[in-house]
């Protein structure tokens, strides 16, 4: 069983959830408002398929190993690449969305201060960025109460025209996140419920938390699309969520590479190694190659969803068969 | 086997040897009946009246009677009587302010006779000056752990409130109690507790100021993980949240663990006022430990990086203040708080009638003349003397916010609104993954407790909290039915 420390209650799966598409949406949807619905809704079905496929593995090493077999390791370092592609792109976008609040070169040192605050997030364990996620969306409730006494916004437009699917997927970032949220959930059927969390009286499960976090996003996307927000602090406010979402790949990143598995220091080493050559690899190529990976990452996390579900449900069968 | 006579006066003089150069220790000869025996106490440490009232008259009338026969616990009345099994016991029974009894034809694995007569006089349980309350008991701890254990004792009647002593210190010996209720403790937090305390190593705990900085999680936590408290009624109410009491003799302050971060600004009174009363000055309270820490900071990373996003009144207004200023804005606000956290220590060392004095010459005539002298703007006097008033409201975060108040001054002055942003996103990280005792330092809102929430900035009426906060006690206890 993972330890304690690198598993997350479903209410934090709904913020990291929450924060990791409304900063998506803010971030890339540019004000297309069908984005922001695309987005929740595949998202919504990634949470579904995720704790229906997730709910006997609690880490992605376990679950690519028996939805993939022999592939497993391969479909890691595909998902590990996504991710980084992922976060390498909300970090770039996030700097440069800071960056135009400064004159110079600003945008260099938020893009290092955020991979520093990255690394130190999941540095003793997954605790603190889920934490942290929980606590960003109470300044974020109280945004969109402050927002009812705003003026009125731009309004949401349902336009399909432009690069809709793609700011779409921008949106979504990566799907082997939301796996690795759902892989790292400790829910009421796990057993794995800290004492805190069980003596608790509300305990929602993490397909409901999953699937009201992408409704949540949406609703709350909406409300500030509406009404007139667009002062320095809402953006500030949003400043949190986008790191959020940062912490969130980072936590999918170091589940993937399977640091919390990792026993001794040298396994933890060669995982780590591992992370940051992939992340190192992906940042290149993004330089070089940037549209070509954007449409490639495009249909991967397309992809990536509908092979895990074709994977698993024919390593079910094989399990039905080989124990009937 | 009896102690022979050259044994006995070895044994004494082994005492004498350790206290030697002692000038209050006194070794007493009594002789009743023909029969020898010492009593050693410290003077002053020892009650010469308890002494004599409960151990040399009873001896003496026991003699008078004729039935000078032993065991001596039938004859010492009052106080506490126990036998000192050592050496080592005998000496600290001594130095605790007990009086010891040692005989000639004593068992020789009894190293003397230990009777209770510590002068426990003390300051009287006055109110603390820094915890006042309008409605609500009026009564504090003082320096004897052993009277506070009482006080926590006449209000939690109960044979469930259990406590355990400790002794710390090589030098000072310094008695802790630990007090807490079985079945509600949280039995991590005490077991770490019990493990901080038993690996202190040190010569001296004078203050329970000392023992906190061993016993808190982290090895430099800017905000604290553990309670403190000078006022029975709020400790008791702690214990029964399943917390545990740790009093340490000479220090009127009692410490609480586990700590978490809403606890400051929870304040006893609260419970006696009506809830709506109540999460209204809690809300008021939250929203001015925001506005002090924050407000100064983020004016500053405004004014000096992001001019264009404040509105046009306002810049004119500043720039209209600022005309005659020489310093920038950044050292402007530095040299204010630098100013104010100067005049706020000089008022708290200073005799109080002085005190007062300096706070009415620095506040008023210092700041009047800073401004006339084009020092510091008006505005900014304004928003440092609000933001300085605003964190006063929260006294156990006072001193962590005033220096991360400056920090936040620095960034935001010289690295605008993203340095401000960074900051403060590293000290929730910090603050998300900080735990007291094992319990999370954000509980109840992170991870969420929906009965903690309870008692958070919404205070719910007193009967609807029906359970022990479950994210302190890490139990699932009901302590009221609610109302009929």
């Amino acid at each position: 069983m993972a330890e304690r420390k690198y598993l997350i209650s479903p209410v934090q799966v709904f913020c990291f959830v929450l924060l990791y598409l409304l900063s998506g949406m803010m971030l890339y949807a540019g004000g297309r408002s069908a984005a922001a619905l695309f987005a929740a809704l595949f998202c919504a079905c990634a949470c579904v398929i995720a704790c229906v496929l997730c709910e006997n593995f609690s880490s992605a090493r376990g679950f690519y190993a028996s939805a993939f077999g022999a592939l497993g390791l391969p479909v890691r370092y595909i998902s590990a690449a996504l991710t980084s592609y992922s976060l390498i792109s909300t970090l770039f976008s996030f700097s440069a969305e800071v960056g135009a609040f400064y004159s110079g070169g600003a945008r260099k040192a938020v893009l290092l201060a955020c991979i520093l605050l990255a690394i130190f997030s999941v540095a003793k364990g997954f605790s603190a960025p889920a934490r942290f996620a929980e606590v960003c969306v109470f300044p974020l409730f109280f945004a969109v109460l402050v927002s009812l006494i705003g003026g009125e916004g731009e309004g949401i437009s349902f336009s399909l025209g432009g690069d809709l699917l793609f700011a779409g997927f921008d949106i979504i970032g990566s799907v082997p996140v939301v796996f690795s949220l759902y892989l790292r959930c400790a829910g009421e059927e796990s057993g794995k419920m800290s004492v805190y969390a069980k003596n608790s009286s509300f305990r929602p499960s993490a397909l409901a938390a999953g699937v009201c976090a992408a409704a949540a996003s949406l609703v709350v996307y909406a409300f500030f699309r509406l009404t007139e927000v667009g002062n320095i602090m809402f953006s500030f406010l949003l400043w949190f969520a986008a790191l959020s979402r940062i912490f969130a790949h980072t936590l999918a990143l170091c589940d993937i590479a399977g640091l919390p598995e990792a026993e001794n220091g040298q396994g933890k080493a060669r995982s780590m190694l591992a992370a940051a050559a992939i992340f190192a690899a992906v940042a290149l190529c993004t330089g070089a190659f940037g549209e070509a990976l954007k449409t490639a990452a495009v249909f991967a996390n397309v992809i990536f969803p509908c092979a895990a579900f074709a994977f698993s449900m024919l390593w079910c069968r094989g399990e039905k068969k080989t124990n009937a | 086997m009896i102690l022979e006579k050259e044994e006995f006066e070895r044994l004494r003089g082994n005492l004498m040897g350790e206290f030697a150069a002692m000038s209050d220790f006194c070794a007493r000869r009594l002789s009743f009946g023909g029969r020898d025996f010492f009593i050693l106490y410290i003077i002053g440490h020892a009650s010469k009246d308890l002494l004599n009232k409960f151990v040399i008259e009873p001896i003496s009338a026991a003699y008078l009677r004729g039935g000078a026969g032993f065991p001596l616990e039938d004859i010492v009345t009052g106080g506490g009587f126990s036998v000192a099994l050592g050496f080592e016991a005998a000496k600290n029974a001594v130095l605790e302010g007990n009086a010891l009894i040692v005989f000639p034809d004593m068992p020789p694995d009894i190293f003397g006779y230990i009777c209770a007569v510590k002068n426990d006089e003390g300051r009287a349980n006055t109110e603390p000056e820094t915890e006042n309350v309008v409605r609500g008991p009026h009564d504090g701890f003082n320096e004897s752990a052993a009277g506070n254990a009482v006080l926590l004792r006449r209000r939690i009647k109960s044979e469930r409130l259990k406590s355990e002593k400790l002794t710390l210190g090589t030098l000072t010996k310094t008695e802790v109690i630990l007090m807490y209720i079985s079945e509600l403790v949280n039995r991590e937090a005490l077991s770490l507790l019990k493990q901080r305390l038993a690996d202190i190593r040190a010569d001296a705990l004078i203050d329970s100021g000392s023992v906190e900085m061993y016993i808190q999680d982290g090895r430099h936590a800017l905000y604290p993980t553990v309670g403190n408290s000078e006022r029975p009624d709020k400790v008791a109410a702690k214990i029964l949240e399943g917390r545990i009491a740790v009093l340490v003799d000479g220090s009127p302050v009692v410490l609480t663990v586990p700590y978490i971060f809403c606890e400051g600004l929870q304040v006893s009174e609260d419970y006696a006022k009506s809830p709506f009363f109540a999460t209204f000055v809690r809300s008021l309270r939250f929203a001015a430990v925001i506005l002090a820490v924050f407000l100064p900071g983020l004016f500053l990373a405004l004014t000096e990086h992001h001019m264009g996003f404040l509105p046009g009144e306002m810049v004119a207004f500043m720039a209209e203040t600022r005309k005659d200023m020489t310093v920038s804005l950044t050292w402007e606000i530095i040299t204010a708080f630098l100013i104010f956290e100067i005049l706020r220590e000089v008022g708290l060392r200073m005799p109080k009638a002085v005190g007062s004095a300096v706070g009415v010459v620095g506040s008023l005539i210092l700041g009047e003349s800073a401004v006339s002298a084009g020092i510091i703007s008006p505005f900014v006097l304004i928003i440092v003397a609000f933001s300085a008033v605003c964190n006063f409201i929260c006294a156990p975060y006072m001193n962590p916010n005033a220096i991360f108040r400056f920090l936040l001054i620095l960034v935001g002055g010289f690295f605008g609104l993203f340095g401000f942003f960074f900051v403060c996103a590293a000290a929730l990280l910090l603050g998300a993954g900080k735990s007291s005792f094992g319990v999370p330092y954000f509980s109840p809102f992170a991870p969420l407790s929906a009965e903690g929430l309870r008692d958070f900035l919404y205070m719910a009426p007193i009967w609807k909290m029906k359970k022990v906060p479950p994210s302190v006690s890490g139990k699932n206890t009901v302590r009221t039915e609610g109302k009929a």
